[in-house]
């Protein structure tokens, strides 16, 4: 706990090369409750369910519902943990920032750029999984290989944008927070973090819905190029 | 607002680890337990719809039976109500042969009661008639109509056949000793010896014993006994006759 950046993202200490930062640290707590809470969730399923086992699979059924709106079955099952781990993380991760004297993960921008960045190769790796390397970096050519830069400039442009804008609006829900904390007293930014509850769940939802709409058109972006082929 | 590559390349790896965790103890697991509901819930759907189509066949069945009892049941009602009928006529045949019988016996019954009663209230006239006559007789009786009827049976000697004058010639032989005469009112010697007379024109001379007496029940005329055989002329002996043959009829 030497080391802090302006944002309140701490180095808290070094293990090797990697500096652990509060960001890391908060991840790893998250993920800790994420795991003791799926073990205790499922440690007794039954065909019957109780209260908890009903909640984790109504998380699950509505994810799957709404995967299942833009993929095929068969597909949807495969992105369904990526997606959906994306959607309960964030909205975790999210929250954590009402917590006094803990932070958002995502309100530091190399969390949010590293899970930008899953989601870039994600897309990628769906796609050449469901279409084959060939066939897929093919779309980037349709309608027209004019058009290649164009799709170059999209990907990085809507990776960076994942990135800044989950970034962007829970550091500035803390800041402000901070901001009123420090101007008004103690119970004035109550509004502030009653809509810092909704933005969470606003912005991980905004997060999981373009990762998925990303995937989507990686996955069927041969299929309708199959689909104008045939006859 | 720096990006720490640390803290990214241990973000990217912390997410990677949490899909692993979140797929391994949560999305499988979850997954597998709502495609068994899911599977079990098909199943029971599947044993639901047999047993829908077992019940609708049974239903079928059941109402093809039940038509079948209806028909039969319809069938056996009609052929039951027609041995109903058949039964019914032939008791009331037999009711109707019954009664005929009944009322021929009845009839019969009453026909002979009717003539039992007929023939009781005739001989009950006639022992009244025969008593009023005798009574009344009693009181007209007399000498005068005892003559006449000795006289009458005199005449009445003369025109008995000849079979039955020798019956009892026979029987003055066979009970020669006693000729028996009896008489309502007491008779003279004369009247005797006139008896005797005409009886031995008729019959032959008699050696045996005459004997005379008076039987006043006789009211009129006389009676002469001779062997088994009987010779009568009073009113006593015709009453009774006349009663008894009036029963006989």
């Amino acid at each position: 706990m030497n080391e802090s950046n302006p944002l309140g993202t701490a180095i808290l200490f070094h293990l090797g090369p990697l500096a652990l930062t509060s960001t890391v640290l908060t991840t790893w707590g998250v993920m800790l409750i994420l795991w003791l809470a799926s073990r205790l969730v499922m440690r007794g399923l039954h065909l019957q369910p109780g209260p908890w086992q009903t909640a984790a699979e109504g998380i699950i059924e509505t994810i799957s519902a709404v995967i299942g709106e833009l993929l095929t079955p068969q597909q949807a099952r495969q992105v369904l943990p990526f997606v959906a781990t994306l959607w309960i993380y964030l909205v975790l991760a999210n929250l954590v920032g009402l917590i006094p004297g803990l932070h958002s993960p995502t309100a530091d921008l190399s969390a949010t750029s590293a899970l930008a960045l899953l989601v870039f190769l994600s897309v990628h790796w769906f796609g050449i999984r469901a279409n084959g390397l060939r066939a897929y970096l093919r779309h980037y050519l349709t309608p027209t290989p004019l058009l290649l830069p164009f799709h170059l400039i999209s990907e990085i442009t809507r990776t960076v944008a994942l990135a800044v804008r989950l970034f962007g609006n829970i550091m500035s829900l803390e800041m402000a927070a901070l901001l009123i904390l420090w101007v008004a007293g103690l119970l004035a930014p109550v509004p502030i973090l009653m809509l810092h509850i909704v933005e969470a769940l606003v912005q991980a939802y905004i997060f999981g819905m373009l990762a998925l709409i990303y995937i989507a058109g990686g996955l069927q972006s041969q299929q309708l190029r199959q689909q104008k082929e045939a006859p | 607002m720096e990006l720490d590559w640390s803290t990214f390349a241990l973000e990217v790896v912390n997410f990677l680890i949490l899909i692993w965790l979140l797929k391994r103890f949560f999305y499988q697991p979850v997954l597998n337990v709502i495609e068994q509901r899911r599977g079990q819930i098909r199943e029971e759907l599947s044993q639901a719809s047999r047993e829908q189509a077992e019940a609708d066949q049974l239903k079928s069945r059941y109402e093809a039976r039940l038509s079948d009892w209806e028909t039969e049941r319809q069938a056996a009602r009609a052929a039951l109500e027609q041995e109903l009928v058949q039964e019914r006529g032939k008791r009331l045949r037999q009711l109707d042969d019954e009664l005929d019988r009944q009322r021929l016996k009845h009839a019969a019954r009453d026909l002979q009661q009717q003539t039992q009663w007929r023939r009781q209230a005739e001989t009950e006239a006639l022992q009244l008639g025969a008593a009023f006559a005798g009574r009344l007789l009693s009181t007209l009786a007399g000498p005068e109509l005892d003559r006449r009827l000795r006289q009458l049976f005199i005449d009445q000697l003369t025109t008995l056949p000849e079979s039955a004058l020798k019956q009892l010639h026979q029987g003055r032989l066979d009970e020669a000793q006693r000729i028996e005469v009896v008489s309502a009112l007491p008779l003279d010697e004369s009247q005797q010896q006139a008896i005797r007379q005409a009886l031995e024109q008729r019959i032959g001379p008699s050696q045996g014993q005459w004997q005379f007496r008076q039987d006043a029940q006789l009211i009129a005329g006389l009676r002469i006994s001779i062997g088994g055989w009987l010779l009568h002329a009073n009113l006593q002996d015709e009453l009774r006759f006349f009663s008894e043959a009036a029963h006989a009829e």
